[in-house]
Formats: C-alpha cells, sequence, structure tokens
C-alpha cells in the first residue's frame, strides 16, 4: 500500500483499477488491484467527502459510464449480433470480451477488432458458428466503410487484355472491398435485423461467400453464387485468373459458365470496384 | 478584448455530427465555423474524412480531441499525435483543443476524461506536456476544462487557478466550456461566477456551451439537450471579460435537426452581442454622467 497523498502515477493505476471493475465501485475499491494502492478504509483520504454524494456513489458516476461506453461502442460496429444475442446476452458479451481485450486504441472503433476470434472461442459450440460468421460479416462492413478510397479499375484496360495474356493476370482488390465465406444464416440475421424483423437463429448448410464494397460512400452487400463466389475468392486471395479458373472448374467439374457469363461477371465485378488494378504474373 | 495571440474570433459554431452530414453537404447551410471530433476522423478512409474535406474547403474547422491523455503519467502517444497533426493540416485548423484529464495509463484508453489532482506536481507534467505536444504539432493547442464529478484531497488549488498557472506556464490557450463550470461548480460546491471571473479572459480562445442533466444528486455533463438559462448567464458574464471570443454549442446525444442545433449557435451569437451593446451602453452612461463634473473642472 502507497503513502498518502499518493504520487499522480499511483493515483491513476488506482483510480483506473476502480473504474473498470465488472463489478462497480463499490466492490472495486475492496479489491486487491486497488488496495496495492490504497486501503478501501482510506478511499475518503484520497476522494474528496461532499455532502450529495458518498465517494463510493462519486467514483460510481464514472465506473457506471464505463461499461455503458463500451457496450454502446461495441453495439455500433455489430448491430446484428447484438440483437442475436438479446440484451443481457450482449451484455455479457461485451463485459466478458472487455476483460480480454481492453480498449488500447485512441478510438473505440478499434475496440471490437478481436471480437470474431472472440466469439469463436467462446459460448456453446452449437451456437458459436452463427455468432462468429455474424460478426465477421460486421466486421468486414466496417472496415469497407473506413478503407482508403481507391480509384477502380479502368473496364477499358480490362478489355485490352488480349486472350493470350488473360490466364496470367492478377487483380489487385480495391481497399473497400472484402469477401467473407460464411454460414448462410449469418446473412439471414443481417437481413433480418435490416428490414425489422425477427432474427432468426439458424445457421444454414454449407457456406457462402459475401461480399462487402463501397459506391459513392456508401457500404453495400451481396451473396454470391457457388461458382462466382469461388472465382472472385480465388481472385480476391492474389491467385491468377487462369489459375482462379482452374480451380472453379475443378470444384465445379459439370457446371462451367459459358465465356459469356465469364465476361458478364468480370464487366459487373469492374463496375462494382471490387478491384483497383491489373497485375500481370511475372 | 482579444485573445493575447490575436487568434481569429471564428464567430458561432456547432460540432460536425454524422446524422448533419447529408444536411450540411446539401444545403450548406451558413454555419460560421464547424467543430471536428478529432478521432472521428483519424485512420478512415470513408464518408466521415469526404464529407470533412468538403467542408473544410469553405468553412473554418477546428480539431477537439479527447484521447490526447494529457494528463496522463504515461508516455505521450507520439503515433497519434502524428495522426492528428496530419489531419489538422489536412483542414487547416486554426488551433487544436483537447481537455484537461487523463484518460488512461498501463496502455489502455477508458475513453473518459477523468479528474486530475490539481496541485504543483500536476501542473508541472502536464505543463510540460503541452509545450512537447505544441511543439510537435506546430500549431497551438488550447485546453478545455472537464466536467467533473469527484475532487481529490492531493488539490492545492482551485480549478480556476490552476488553469490559469497551467496556460501561462505552458503557454497556452483556454477552451472554456460554460456548462462544464457549471456542471462542476454544482458537483462540487464552488462558486460558479467566482470561477468565471478568476479564468485569465485573455486566453480564452474557444467557447463551449452545452445541455446537461439533472441526475438529482449531481448534474451529468450530458450533452443531450438545450443551454440552460444559468449557463447562459454564465456565457454573458465571462463575454463581458472576453469581448466576442469563438463559440461553439455541443449537441452529441438526442442530437435535433440541423436547425436546431444551429439555432443554439445563433442564440449564443445573441446573447454576446446583447451582453456587449448593454456594456457599451452602461459605459456611455456612465461617460455622460461624468461630464458635468468634467466640464466643472473645465470651467
Amino acid at each position: 500500500m502507497s503513502a498518502l497523498p499518493l504520487p499522480l502515477a499511483e493515483f491513476q493505476s488506482w483510480m483506473q483499477s476502480v473504474l473498470v471493475h465488472p463489478d462497480g465501485a463499490e466492490v472495486a475499491i475492496g479489491a486487491s488491484e486497488a488496495r496495492r494502492f490504497v486501503a478501501p478504509e482510506s478511499v475518503s483520504d484520497v476522494v474528496r467527502e461532499r455532502d450529495g454524494l458518498a465517494v463510493a456513489e462519486r467514483l460510481q458516476v464514472y465506473a457506471g459510464m464505463y461499461p455503458l461506453r463500451m457496450r454502446d461502442a461495441l453495439r455500433s460496429d455489430y448491430p446484428a449480433l447484438a440483437e442475436l444475442l438479446g440484451e443481457q446476452g450482449f451484455e455479457k458479451l461485451v463485459a466478458d470480451y472487455v476483460a480480454v481485450h481492453p480498449s488500447r486504441s485512441f478510438t473505440l472503433a478499434r475496440l471490437g477488432d478481436h471480437l470474431p476470434e472472440f466469439l469463436a472461442g467462446c459460448g456453446s459450440p452449437r451456437r458459436r458458428g452463427l455468432r462468429t460468421d455474424v460478426a465477421r460479416l460486421e466486421q468486414a462492413g466496417a472496415q469497407v466503410f473506413d478503407a482508403q478510397e481507391t480509384a477502380p479499375m479502368d473496364a477499358e484496360a480490362l478489355q485490352a487484355i488480349s486472350a493470350a495474356d488473360w490466364p496470367n493476370v492478377r487483380l489487385r482488390p480495391a481497399a473497400a472491398f472484402r469477401l467473407m465465406r460464411v454460414r448462410p444464416g449469418a446473412v439471414d440475421v443481417l437481413d433480418a435485423v435490416l428490414e425489422g424483423n425477427p432474427v432468426p437463429e439458424r445457421a444454414g448448410r454449407g457456406r457462402v461467400e459475401v461480399a462487402y464494397y463501397r459506391k459513392d460512400f456508401v457500404v453495400l452487400r451481396r451473396t454470391m453464387g457457388p461458382f462466382d463466389g469461388s472465382l472472385l475468392s480465388s481472385l480476391a486471395a492474389g491467385e491468377t485468373i487462369g489459375s482462379a479458373l482452374e480451380r472453379a472448374a475443378k470444384s465445379f467439374p459439370r457446371g462451367f459458365p459459358s465465356g459469356e457469363i465469364l465476361s458478364g461477371w468480370f464487366a459487373e465485378w469492374t463496375r462494382l470496384g471490387l478491384f483497383s488494378g491489373i497485375e500481370r504474373a511475372r | 478584448m482579444a485573445n493575447r495571440w490575436n487568434l481569429p474570433v471564428l464567430g458561432y459554431g456547432i460540432g460536425l455530427r454524422t446524422v448533419h452530414f447529408a444536411d450540411i453537404l446539401d444545403r450548406r447551410p451558413a454555419i460560421d465555423f464547424y467543430e471536428a471530433i478529432t478521432e472521428n476522423f483519424l485512420d478512415t478512409g470513408g464518408r466521415p474524412i469526404h464529407v470533412l474535406d468538403r467542408v473544410a474547403e469553405r468553412t473554418p474547422v477546428v480539431l477537439h480531441g479527447v484521447s490526447l491523455n494529457i494528463g496522463s503519467t504515461a508516455p505521450l502517444d507520439f503515433a497519434y499525435l502524428a495522426k492528428v497533426k496530419q489531419l489538422a493540416r489536412r483542414v487547416n485548423a486554426p488551433w487544436v483543443t483537447d481537455h484537461l484529464c487523463w484518460t488512461g495509463v498501463a496502455g489502455r484508453n477508458t475513453h473518459d476524461l477523468l479528474p486530475l489532482p490539481l496541485n504543483d506536481e500536476t501542473l508541472e507534467h502536464v505543463a510540460a506536456r503541452v509545450r512537447t505536444v505544441q511543439d510537435f504539432l506546430g500549431r497551438p493547442l488550447h485546453l478545455e476544462n472537464p466536467s467533473s464529478y469527484l475532487e481529490l484531497t492531493a488539490s492545492t488549488m482551485g480549478e480556476a487557478e490552476f488553469l490559469a498557472r497551467l496556460t501561462e506556464k505552458a503557454d497556452c490557450g483556454l477552451l472554456l466550456d460554460v456548462n462544464n463550470v457549471f456542471v462542476s461548480s454544482f458537483n462540487h460546491g464552488w462558486d460558479a461566477e467566482a470561477y468565471i471571473d478568476a479564468i485569465p479572459a485573455d486566453r480564452v480562445v474557444q467557447v463551449h456551451l452545452a445541455g446537461h442533466t439533472d441526475k438529482g444528486t449531481h448534474l451529468l455533463d450530458t450533452h443531450s439537450d438545450h443551454v440552460r438559462d444559468e449557463v447562459w448567464t454564465l456565457y454573458e458574464r465571462l463575454v463581458r471579460r472576453t469581448g466576442l471570443v469563438t463559440t461553439l454549442v455541443e449537441w452529441d446525444d438526442d442530437i435535433p435537426a440541423l436547425g436546431v442545433v444551429h439555432a443554439e449557435a445563433l442564440m449564443a451569437r445573441d446573447a454576446a452581442a446583447r451582453t456587449l451593446r448593454m456594456d457599451a451602453a452602461d459605459g456611455a452612461t456612465a461617460a455622460s454622467a461624468a461630464e458635468p463634473a468634467n466640464e466643472a473642472v473645465a470651467a
């Protein structure tokens, strides 16, 4: 325990330990972390007593706002997850998560950076996958929102590539583009929240590719089909067009699309601004 | 009286908030200046920075931070400061502000404006850091008095005295939040008028006005309502000392339509004009009352 008055550094360590304690200021004052600096019976030697509010109540004004601030920040980034978990479930998740991953950034926008991986390791295995996928989708949307603006790929440049060169070309993904492979139920959750409908809690079978992109600073989402999703996934991962088509063809041996359909997809992806440039493999 | 650096009086502005983005871009309202929350525009290449760029092209923008952590014993975050510097340059901010507080230690950010013991140790510590930050940013840093809900026994001086000594020692300015003066004075039993009278008027570069919430046992600085009458009265008292001063209305919760927030800023303009006109009239009356005596002496 430190001698009073506390030096500034010790005062700040003490006060922070009280404010971020999950059980509130009254309990935190007596917790071992706080007692390293101030004995519970000496708290009024640190915080001035005044009429109106007791010392613990004054500390609680700050301590009470801390979890609310964390909850609001995470709810703002993960609104569908919050709906899926319900008020109590989301509050518990926030408390558990923030205890492991407190904010270490100047901005609360980074608070939820580890939430999808945190979800993947907690809760019942039956529900974990859907919840994690909902969080991954919402995180992708937030990343696309904040991504730097990059000039989209020039459609003419794409058309100018000779047939011989096509297999060796790579498409550079735009900064504001993410492709996520998730359980289809995760998309249903996001759709239900957007439309104000009750949130379904079915993971669904298989996986779908979901693209997030941005047009005129508005974040948009599109669920891809099995073939174009697979192809787009390979391209976004940096594979050449030739290699990506080969991989897709192996996955769908009986349903390879015509050249016309493929050209249409590439034209559409260019129009949506999913890619920012062309690179030729060496 | 102007501020001692002759920094410009930007007029009567409002905080730049997401809910007003479309209205601001579409209608281009005649708002004197905007204040942007610094951290909301760092590390983003999306719509917020796009809107800020468009706004800054035609209207002055000042930056108001919440994560400088100037009072913390943790080291200054120069990576963060580099981003602030870049943003200030990008929007040509005439100055940058943050709060007299600490927000965290040991690598953690509580995202709260936490109170400091107001004594010589803190004074030396904060003044040295303010000078470092001003040198690094290459533009003025002004500190705001936060609202507070507890006082520390280690304090050896009042907040107004601390601010006066700090701004002198660090040679920085003040962003005086009049609502915070009122809220803290209520919560701690201070004399809000004496606080206003003790502030070094020539260091007040900007003023904040906002609404608060009465929680029964204490006032909470919520920025969720109109400016209260008592705060307007304090603002008028301050303006008598500072003269025209850059004034901004903050509204961060239950944010109404742009026109409502702007109207509140225009009320500040009217209050300042009325106060200074009345003072000028009082001065004229006093002078004319004194004239006969002067004439008699002359005779």
